[in-house]
C-alpha cells in the first residue's frame, strides 16, 4: 500500500517542503530510504524501525521503500523520522490515509518513541504556511517556537505512540498559542543597558548616534578601560525597536543555528554578537560542511562588535569585505549555494598602539613605525567601509563623581528614529534605506553642497592632506548629521563635524 | 689616468672594505707613507703587520685599477660620489676631528665650509611637542642661510631636514649605511629631496647596512660638521648624548631645548641644561652665538616665538588657550570650555585652516609653534 506524509528541509535560512512517500508491498522483507540522503537521514531507518516496535507497532515483514522527493535536492538533519515513521505507518494500516491531509511531520526520533527537538523550526514552518499547509505536528520541546507563524496549527507532540493517538482521534491536542504582540509590546523593559549608565563620553556617544542614525560602521580607538566595549553594548538600545518582519528574519537564523526554545520563541532585541579574536572565517561568515550562519549573520539588523580589531586574523578581517557591501553572506557548497543575510553594523575598537597609549608619549614608547604597523595591520579597503573613527578617552575621577544625569537610550533612539525617517523618505524609489548605503553617484545627487560649504571642504582637503577617498564618506556622514537635525541642505557645521570622524587616513595617523 | 683621479680610486678601494678600520689605514698609511704606496705594497710586508687575515688577503689580492675605475664611473652615474682627506673639496670642519673620516660617499652635495651650520638632533620616538620644535627652529634657522646637519633617522631628526625643506634652506644628513640604501625606509621621500636641496653623506662604502654601531660613529661627523649642536629631545640614556659629546670633545657649543621636569622625553635635555648646555627659548638664542663667526648673519633676525595669537576671534582665543602643545582630546575641550560640541569642533576647525593647531590622531589638538 502506498502512503504520503509532508515534512520540510532547511535551505539557508529558508525551507522547502518535501514529500515523504512510503511503499509497504509483498516481496522479500527489506526496507529502503531514497531520496539524495544525507548521512543522518539514511540513519533514520535504524531509528524509525526500532522506534515503531518500541511504540507498539508491529512493522510487517514486507518490502518497505521510502523517497524523499523532491528526489534532487540533498537532504540533511533528523527532521524527517517522524514524517517516515508516520508514512510507514499509514501505508502499514495504522492510521487511516486522509488523517495525513494537509499536514506536516517534524522530529526526531529517538529509539524508545519519544520525539526530540530539531533546530530551524522556524523556517521550516513558514514554508508549510507559504505550501498552505494547515497542521503541523512538530515536537513538544519545539512547539511554542512554531506557534509564533500565523494561520497555522501547531500540535506538539511528545512520543510516536501519541501522535498516532492523536490523528486516529483517540485523544485530543490543543493547538498551541503564544501571544506575539504581547511580546512585542514587552519589548522596552528587556533592555537593561542603557545611554544614561555613561559618564562623559560626549563625543564618542555623539559618533555612535550619527553612526546608527545614518547605518555607518563606526570604529572606536582609545587606550584601554576608556570604556569602548560600554559604549558599544549599549549601541542595541538606541536603535529603533524591530519590526515583526526583522524579527522573524533573526529568528529564522537563530531557529536553524539551534538558539530558540520555548522560553525564547522569538528574537525581540537587536542582537549583539561580540566574537573573540580567535575566531575563524567560517564561524564568522558562516559555512561548515552543511552550512550554517556565521556571527555576522547572527549579528543582522543589530551590532556586530569586533574588540582588539587588530588582533583578528587578517583573512578572517578580509572575508568582511563583500558583506559589508552586498548585505547578505552567500556560502557556495557542491550540491547548493546558500544565502544568509548580514545587515549587519560593524562597530570595531581598537588600541592606538600596541602598549595602547599613543598619544601621549609619557606613557608610550612605541616607535611611529611601530604605531603605524599597528594600525596597518587593517586593510586599507576595509578602513574604507568604515565611515566614522572616533577616539575615547578614560574618564577622570571629578568627572565620575560628578552626577550630572546622562540621557537616556530611549530619548537618543527617539532622535535617530527621526533622521531614519528622513532618509527613508529621501530614498523611497532608490530602494535603499540609509545615507551609508549611497553609491558615488547619489552621493552627488543627495549630498550636494553649497559655495560655502564646497569651500570648507576645498580648505580642509589642503590644510589637513585627506585622501580623496575620504571625500564621499565625510559628505555622507553630513548627510547622517543633517538628517538629525532634520535640516534639508549640509551645512558648515555638519560638514565640520563630519570631517573631524575621519580618524585613520594612514597619511595622518602617527604622523606627529 | 690623472694623478687625483688614480690617487681618488685607491682611496676608493681601501674605503670598499669595512673590515680595514680607521686604525687600520692610518698604521697602513705610516706604514707605506702614501694611498699609493698601501695599494702597491707587497703581500710579505703587509703579512708583518699582524692584519686580521681577511684584510690581509684583500691587501694581497686586489683588483686592477681599471676595474675599479670602471666601478666608480658607475657609482657616479648613480650619483653617488666620493672624495678622499687628500681632495681640496673635503670639508675644513671636518678636517679638524682627530679621527677625521678618511674618505666620504655622498649624493648632493657637501656642507659648504663658508656657511654656518647648526646639527638639529633628538629622539626617534618623540612627542609631537618634539617633532614641532625642531621643525621649528630648522625651518627659522635656515631662513638666514644656516646649514640643518641632522642624521636622516625617524623623529626629530626628519623633522629638522623638514623644517629647512620647507623654507628653501639647504640641510644636509649623515647616515651610518651604504649611500645605495635607505635606512630608515619612510624617510624615503626625505631622501630624494635631500639629493636636489643639500646632501647625504657617508663613509661607508656601498651596500653597507645600518648597523648598529655605525651611529655612534656617523654622530661624530655631525658634530664635526656643525657650529652648534641642538638638542630638542632627549631621554636621560639617548644616542643623541653621543653626539653632543662628541661635540664636546670638539669644543662645539651645545644648545637644549627645555622640557618639564617630569617628562621622560626631555630629561636628556634639561640634564644638558644643568650642566652647562645653553637654555633655548628662541631661535634667537642661537645666532647671538653665531654672529661672531659669521658676517653675514649680523643684523639678521628671526621670527619671535609667539605665546598668543592676534587675530583670533574672542571664541578662538579662548579655545586657544586651552590648547598646550600635549595632546587635547576634543572630550576635555568641551568639559573645560562649556561650549558645546559643534562649537568646539566648528573653532578648531578654524583654527587648524590657521595653522595654529593641528590635528594628531583623529581628535586629539596641539598647539603649532
Amino acid at each position: 500500500m502506498f502512503s504520503k506524509s509532508f515534512s520540510a528541509a532547511i535551505d539557508g535560512i529558508e525551507a522547502f517542503v518535501v514529500n515523504v512517500e512510503a511503499d509497504v508491498s509483498d516481496g522479500l522483507p527489506s526496507f529502503d530510504l531514497v531520496g539524495f540522503l544525507g548521512s543522518e537521514v539514511k540513519e533514520a531507518k535504524e531509528r524509525v524501525k526500532t522506534a515503531i516496535r518500541n511504540s507498539g507497532y508491529t512493522l510487517p515483514p514486507k518490502h518497505i521503500t521510502i523517497n524523499l522527493s523532491p528526489a534532487d535536492v540533498k537532504k540533511e538533519g533528523t527532521a524527517f523520522d517522524l514524517a517516515i515513521a508516520i508514512a510507514i505507518l499509514t501505508a502499514s494500516g495504522y492510521i487511516p490515509t486522509d488523517y495525513l491531509k494537509q499536514t506536516l511531520f517534524i522530529g526526531e526520533l529517538s529509539l524508545d518513541g519519544k520525539i526530540q527537538r530539531v533546530n530551524g523550526i522556524l523556517p521550516l514552518i513558514c514554508a508549510a504556511q507559504k505550501q498552505g499547509l494547515k497542521r503541523c505536528i512538530i515536537p513538544k520541546d519545539n512547539a511554542k517556537e512554531g506557534a509564533v507563524v500565523s494561520d497555522v496549527d501547531i500540535i506538539g507532540v511528545e512520543s510516536l505512540s501519541q501522535t498516532v493517538e492523536y490523528l486516529s482521534d483517540m485523544i485530543v491536542l490543543q493547538p498551541e498559542f503564544v501571544d506575539v504582540s504581547g511580546l512585542f509590546l514587552q519589548q522596552e523593559e528587556r533592555n537593561t543597558l542603557d545611554f544614561s549608565d555613561i559618564v562623559g563620553q560626549v563625543s564618542a556617544k555623539r559618533a555612535i548616534e550619527v553612526s546608527v542614525a545614518g547605518q555607518h560602521n563606526i570604529m572606536m580607538i582609545g587606550t584601554p578601560g576608556s570604556g569602548k566595549t560600554m559604549l558599544a553594548k549599549r549601541i542595541p538600545s538606541i536603535m529603533p525597536e524591530l519590526s515583526f518582519e526583522e524579527s522573524l528574519e533573526i529568528s529564522k537564523i537563530y531557529s536553524v543555528s539551534g538558539r530558540l526554545d520555548n522560553n525564547r520563541v522569538l528574537i525581540l532585541e537587536r542582537p549583539f554578537r561580540s566574537p573573540h579574536h580567535t575566531i575563524t572565517q567560517s564561524a564568522l561568515v558562516g559555512g561548515g560542511r552543511c552550512p550554517r550562519p556565521g556571527e555576522i549573520s547572527l549579528a543582522a539588523h543589530g551590532v556586530l562588535f569586533l574588540d582588539e580589531l587588530t588582533e583578528f586574523d587578517n583573512r578572517t578581517l578580509e572575508v568582511l569585505r563583500q558583506p559589508l557591501e552586498e548585505k547578505v553572506v552567500t556560502i557556495s557548497r557542491l550540491y547548493a549555494t546558500y544565502t544568509y543575510p548580514a545587515n549587519f553594523m560593524l562597530v570595531a575598537a581598537l588600541n592606538p598602539c600596541k602598549c595602547g597609549y599613543y598619544p601621549d608619549r609619557s606613557k608610550c614608547n612605541c616607535s611611529l613605525q611601530q604605531i603605524k604597523q599597528y594600525i596597518g595591520k587593517i586593510s586599507r579597503p576595509l578602513l574604507d567601509r568604515i565611515d566614522i573613527c572616533v577616539e575615547t578617552i578614560p574618564i577622570a575621577y571629578k568627572e565620575l563623581t560628578y552626577g550630572k544625569s546622562q540621557e537616556s537610550s530611549s530619548v537618543i533612539r527617539e532622535r535617530i528614529k527621526e533622521a531614519r525617517k528622513h532618509q527613508l523618505n529621501r530614498y523611497q524609489k532608490s530602494g535603499k534605506y540609509f545615507n551609508s548605503q549611497l553609491s558615488p553617484s547619489e552621493v552627488k545627487k543627495y549630498c550636494s553642497l553649497g559655495e560655502k560649504e564646497q569651500k570648507i571642504l576645498e580648505q580642509a582637503f589642503t590644510a589637513m592632506n585627506l585622501s580623496a577617498r575620504a571625500y564621499h564618506r565625510i559628505l555622507k556622514v553630513a548627510r547622517t548629521i543633517a538628517d538629525l537635525e532634520g535640516k534639508e541642505c549640509i551645512e558648515k557645521h555638519h560638514l565640520i563635524e563630519a570631517i573631524g570622524y575621519r580618524g585613520v587616513d594612514r597619511k595622518y595617523w602617527g604622523d606627529a | 689616468m690623472e694623478s687625483v683621479k688614480k690617487n681618488r680610486i685607491q682611496w676608493y678601494w681601501i674605503s670598499k672594505e669595512e673590515g680595514i678600520g680607521h686604525k687600520t689605514i692610518a698604521l697602513l698609511l705610516t706604514t707605506f707613507h702614501s694611498i699609493e704606496g698601501v695599494y702597491k705594497a707587497k703581500k710579505e710586508v703587509v703579512l708583518n703587520l699582524n692584519l686580521k687575515e681577511e684584510v690581509v688577503e684583500y691587501l694581497s689580492n686586489k683588483k686592477s685599477l681599471e676595474e675599479l675605475e670602471k666601478e666608480y664611473d658607475k657609482m657616479i652615474d648613480q650619483g653617488i660620489y666620493f672624495i678622499s682627506i687628500e681632495d681640496k673639496e673635503y670639508p675644513e670642519k671636518l678636517k679638524k676631528l682627530f679621527d677625521a673620516p678618511w674618505f666620504l660617499y655622498y649624493r648632493g652635495e657637501l656642507p659648504k665650509d663658508d656657511l654656518p651650520s647648526i646639527a638639529v638632533i633628538g629622539a626617534r620616538n618623540c612627542s609631537a611637542y618634539g617633532s614641532d620644535v625642531a621643525y621649528y627652529f630648522s625651518k627659522e634657522l635656515s631662513k638666514l642661510g644656516i646649514q640643518i646637519i641632522s642624521g636622516l633617522a625617524r623623529g626629530v631628526d626628519g623633522m629638522a631636514h623638514k623644517g629647512a625643506l620647507s623654507s628653501g634652506g639647504k640641510t644636509y644628513g649623515v647616515v651610518g649605511n651604504g649611500l645605495d640604501l635607505c635606512y630608515p625606509r619612510e624617510n624615503y621621500e626625505l631622501y630624494q629631496e635631500l639629493n636636489s636641496k643639500g646632501g647625504i653623506l657617508s663613509e661607508y662604502p656601498l651596500g653597507s647596512k645600518a648597523l648598529p654601531y655605525h651611529f655612534p660613529l656617523r654622530n661624530r661627523i655631525i658634530a664635526a660638521l656643525s657650529d652648534g649642536i641642538l638638542v630638542v629631545e632627549a631621554r636621560e640614556k639617548s644616542g643623541t648624548l653621543i653626539t653632543v659629546d662628541s661635540g664636546l670633545e670638539q669644543g662645539k657649543d651645545i644648545f637644549a631645548v627645555p622640557g618639564k621636569l617630569t617628562d621622560e622625553l626631555s630629561k636628556g635635555c634639561n640634564n644638558l641644561i644643568q650642566s652647562g648646555a645653553k637654555l633655548i627659548l628662541d631661535p634667537e638664542d642661537i645666532l647671538i652665538e653665531l654672529r661672531n663667526q659669521y658676517s653675514s648673519l649680523l643684523g639678521r633676525k628671526t621670527k619671535v616665538i609667539e605665546s598668543s595669537r592676534e587675530d583670533l576671534s574672542e571664541i578662538e582665543q579662548q579655545l586657544y588657550s586651552l590648547l598646550s602643545h600635549q595632546a587635547i582630546h576634543v572630550e576635555e575641550l568641551l568639559l573645560k570650555s562649556n561650549m558645546n560640541q559643534g562649537q568646539v569642533l566648528e573653532t578648531l576647525f578654524e583654527l587648524e585652516c590657521k595653522r595654529y593647531v593641528k590635528k594628531i590622531t583623529g581628535q586629539q589638538y596641539v598647539k603649532v609653534l
